[in-house]
């Protein structure tokens, strides 16, 4: 393991000053665009409630006990480095170190030790976990006697599980495949473990037939006492001293000791991580010399036109599009057959996303309450549908920020590029929804009215969500993996813009029943109330596809792709 | 300069470097040319010491690259094609950083005497996103003249260039080659480089099909009017294939799914 002198990551650390000061720059000079000032009031607009709530909203709460916080804190990294070992085991991807096209270029190639690549990584992240440190301090400052030490600790312990995570990503890309089997399953099992751990501790903290918002209520409990369990605790070793920083009542001898221990643990797991890259390093050159010496290869290269006869499943759903669509509808089928490569590639990675969600939508099932349990079931649907498939199906203009000029160059009209480019997205989240909806009414029995009503909103909640998330991404692109300030305020952002929108609809949805009982006779009231519901639902997906084609034509190859 | 004996790269199940042996001298110009997909830009890579080489013995400017891969590095330049390039630095940043980098002495004149010849004087302080592509690879040969490096590996360095701008390239080659490195220019324009090539390594299906000075493989056939068709022959191109015409004709337009992997290019 060598180390490059001190000169040489004064040299990084400065080309990351140039770059993050062009990038400051670069934003100045756009601010004064239309859509730049509406995002820059907002992301203000944002900062300015957040503080002001922790000033003066959540400050009026009864403070936290600190030491539950700190378990909560350490135990709660533990969950985090579980939910990234599962991931990496589970993603067919291999990173080297993250590195950008560029980074590899001009950086593998130079005189760098591997050590130097990942202070440097490591480095990139250190602004951005100061300020998550910083935003959680306003939240829990009212907790703890010293914010200072707040925000140290947090920091350290945010740091430290990046560490974790790149050390868990180049030690999963250094597997063999029998090996990663293994490790999925263990993996996988560990992660299962964690889950009834909160289960049980849900049943046991909730007496049965308890209404559903307790169950809500008390599962957040049951998560932190499962962080605070001592197995989770014994896992939770390195983040002890970050958290003990964090919760720090008085200056003592003690809390130097932590300060220097927390310090400390950052080189030491830096120091882990390029030892477990070379080691992958190393396991990935011999199982090729392996392979080449067994003769286990071949001369020429396959795979390289996959016709959708050669796709299986998705194969036959391509070509049963192209027996039931129109020759005009071609150009669609296409995009959707390019999309069905992915899907396939990394059907895995979607199936294990879609899990979690699938089992917290059917969760209200087990609380006993019938029409509680059909409302929350319907609730955490919707929830999934507009919080967690977004990111996990990014199979559509988003993944495509580098290929845009050749998206650009088809000779296809811009609805039918998002069509086509949306299409698989929206129809695994329908998927999803269907087989959530049929399970719960099988089992809740809500009439066939509240099944209709639900499943024609949700669905259009589903093309809402996709095509507004991508006509987002198109007014406000970013690279597939880019991290730092703007992407974590524009998360926060979409976030509370989702929010939003589902209580409006929700309103307006309440508004719209009250209307047809109280202005329609009863006989055509309900049909009236699901039938207007689910029209005005597809009409808001509708404009969100209209406006996700408006801003495929308005994007501009030439500005509208920033910097990586 | 340059002794490669036995190099072999198995991507995955594919092999796509197949015992391939040269050596080169300083000074010496060798084009690395053969069909797409033949191994070239992965041999260079391996020798840039980019991706590891999964067998065979790689000695640059007289470094082992398993054994000492950093000083290698100090003393070779690798110029891919279509040079990715840091889109938050300007051009005058690229060449600041690098010249840190490799501890070049003289910096500022030296990069702007580079910047002068090769007609980016004027973009010092353009950001990477607003060159050309011709002037992006401009730009990475300037990064790479920088340090002086001992052996130059540049791959498809024409591609994207303006006739002046060949011109120009070509030159400062025979000058590098003059001083003392070893070039090796992986191209298709073989027109282009025949004149300043003193070697050529013609490659295919991953596996040498010819190592030797240029004037050797044109002997060699005969027939050949110029290297261009002494390369043909070689690598027994056009035999049983369809005319360039019958093919635009016949065959439709389709839009190939593979086109938009993420497949990484070999």
């Amino acid at each position: 393991m060598g180390w490059d002198h001190f000169s040489v990551h004064r040299q990084l650390g400065q080309l990351n000053l140039q770059r993050a000061m062009f990038r400051w720059r670069r934003m100045l000079l756009r601010l004064r665009s239309p859509r730049r000032i509406i995002a820059t009031s907002l992301a203000v607009a944002f900062f300015l409630l957040y503080i002001f709530s922790g000033i003066f909203i959540l400050s009026a709460r009864q403070p936290a006990d600190p030491e539950r916080l700190r378990l909560w804190l350490s135990g709660g990294m533990v969950i985090y480095a579980v939910y990234h070992l599962l991931r990496s085991v589970w993603t067919p991807r291999i990173a080297d170190l993250e590195l950008t096209a560029a980074e590899q270029l001009w950086l593998t190639g130079a005189p760098l030790q591997r050590s130097s690549l990942v202070v440097y990584h490591i480095g990139n992240v250190f602004f951005a976990s100061m300020l998550k440190a910083c935003l959680l301090a306003v939240v829990l400052a009212y907790d703890v006697s010293h914010v200072e030490l707040l925000v140290l600790g947090v920091f350290g312990a945010l740091v430290l599980l990046e560490t974790t995570r790149l050390g868990i990503v180049r030690w999963s890309a250094g597997l063999d495949r029998d090996r990663q089997i293994r490790m999925r399953i263990l993996a996988t099992a560990l992660a299962v473990c964690i889950a009834l751990q909160v289960l049980a501790r849900l049943f046991a903290a909730t007496p049965a037939g308890s209404p559903t918002w307790l169950y809500v209520l008390n599962s957040f409990h049951a998560l932190g006492e499962t962080a605070s369990c001592q197995a989770i605790q014994w896992l939770s070793l390195p983040w002890i001293a970050s958290a003990e920083l964090a919760v720090t009542e008085n200056y003592t001898l003690g809390t130097l000791l932590s300060m220097l221990l927390s310090a400390a643990l950052l080189p030491a797991s830096i120091a882990l991580v390029i030892y477990t890259d070379a080691w992958a390093c190393r396991q990935r050159l011999q199982r090729e010399q392996q392979r080449l010496a067994a003769g286990d290869y071949e001369r020429t290269q396959h795979g390289g036109d996959a016709s959708p006869e050669d796709l299986g499943l998705y194969g036959w759903f391509v070509s049963m599009l192209e027996r039931f669509t129109s020759a005009s509808d071609g150009k669609i089928v296409a995009l959707i057959a390019r999309q069905s490569v992915s899907v396939r590639r990394y059907w895995g990675t979607i199936v294990f996303s879609f899990i979690v969600p699938f089992a917290l939508c059917l969760s209200p099932l087990l609380t006993g309450q019938i029409t509680e349990q059909w409302i929350f079931v319907v609730g955490g649907i919707a929830l999934c549908t507009t919080l967690l498939a977004p990111p996990a199906l990014r199979l559509d203009f988003r993944r495509d920020l580098r290929r845009m000029v050749l998206l650009r160059s088809l000779p296809v009209r811009p609805l039918q590029m998002v069509l086509g480019q949306l299409a698989f997205p929206i129809l695994i989240t329908l998927l999803f929804q269907w087989a959530t909806i049929v399970i719960a009414a099988a089992v809740t029995h809500p009439g066939v009215w509240q099944v209709v009503l639900w499943t024609g909103t949700l669905n259009a909640l589903a093309v809402f969500t996709f095509a507004g998330e991508n006509a987002l991404f198109l007014a406000y692109p970013h690279h597939e993996r880019a991290e730092g300030i703007a992407m974590m305020i524009r998360a926060k952002l979409t976030f509370l813009g989702k929010a939003a929108l589902i209580g409006l609809a929700l309103l307006v949805l309440v508004v719209w029943g009250v209307l047809t009982r109280e202005l329609l006779p009863e006989l055509i009231s309900t049909p009236a109330f699901v039938g207007g519901a689910i029209a005005a639902a597809w009409m808001m997906a509708l404009i969100a596809v209209a406006a996700a084609a408006w801003c495929w034509r308005r994007f501009d190859l030439a500005c509208d792709i920033p910097p990586e | 300069m340059i002794d490669v004996q036995g190099l072999t790269k198995l991507y995955e199940d594919f092999l796509a470097v197949d015992d391939v042996s040269f050596s080169l001298s300083a000074g010496q110009i060798c084009g690395l040319v053969g069909p797409n997909g033949a191994g070239k830009t992965t041999t260079l890579r391996c020798l840039a010491g980019l991706i590891p080489a999964t067998a065979g013995s790689l000695n640059v400017a007289a470094c082992n690259l398993s054994q000492d891969p950093i000083q290698l590095k100090q003393r070779l330049a690798y110029v891919p094609d279509d040079p990715p390039l840091f889109d938050d630095l300007t051009v005058g940043q690229h060449l600041g950083f690098i010249g840190k980098l490799y501890g070049v002495a003289d910096l500022t004149s030296k990069a702007n005497r580079l910047l002068q010849y090769f007609e980016l004087a004027d973009k010092t302080n353009a950001g990477a996103t607003t060159l050309s592509r011709g002037m992006r690879q401009k730009l990475a040969v300037c990064c790479a003249y920088l340090f002086d490096p001992q052996v130059l590996l540049l791959d498809e360095p024409l591609t994207g260039l303006d006739p002046p701008g060949i011109r120009a390239l070509l030159a400062s080659i025979r000058l590098r080659a003059q001083a003392g490195a070893t070039v090796v220019i992986s191209s298709h324009l073989l027109a282009m480089i025949e004149d300043v090539c003193t070697h050529l390594l013609v490659m295919q299906h991953g596996r040498v099909q010819y190592f030797g000075a240029a004037e050797e493989l044109r002997a060699r056939f005969c027939d050949a009017r110029s290297l261009e068709e002494a390369y043909f022959a070689a690598t027994h191109d056009g035999l049983g294939k369809p005319a360039a015409a019958d093919v635009v004709q016949a065959a439709p337009v389709t839009i190939p799914i593979q086109a938009f992997q993420n497949g990484a290019s070999r």
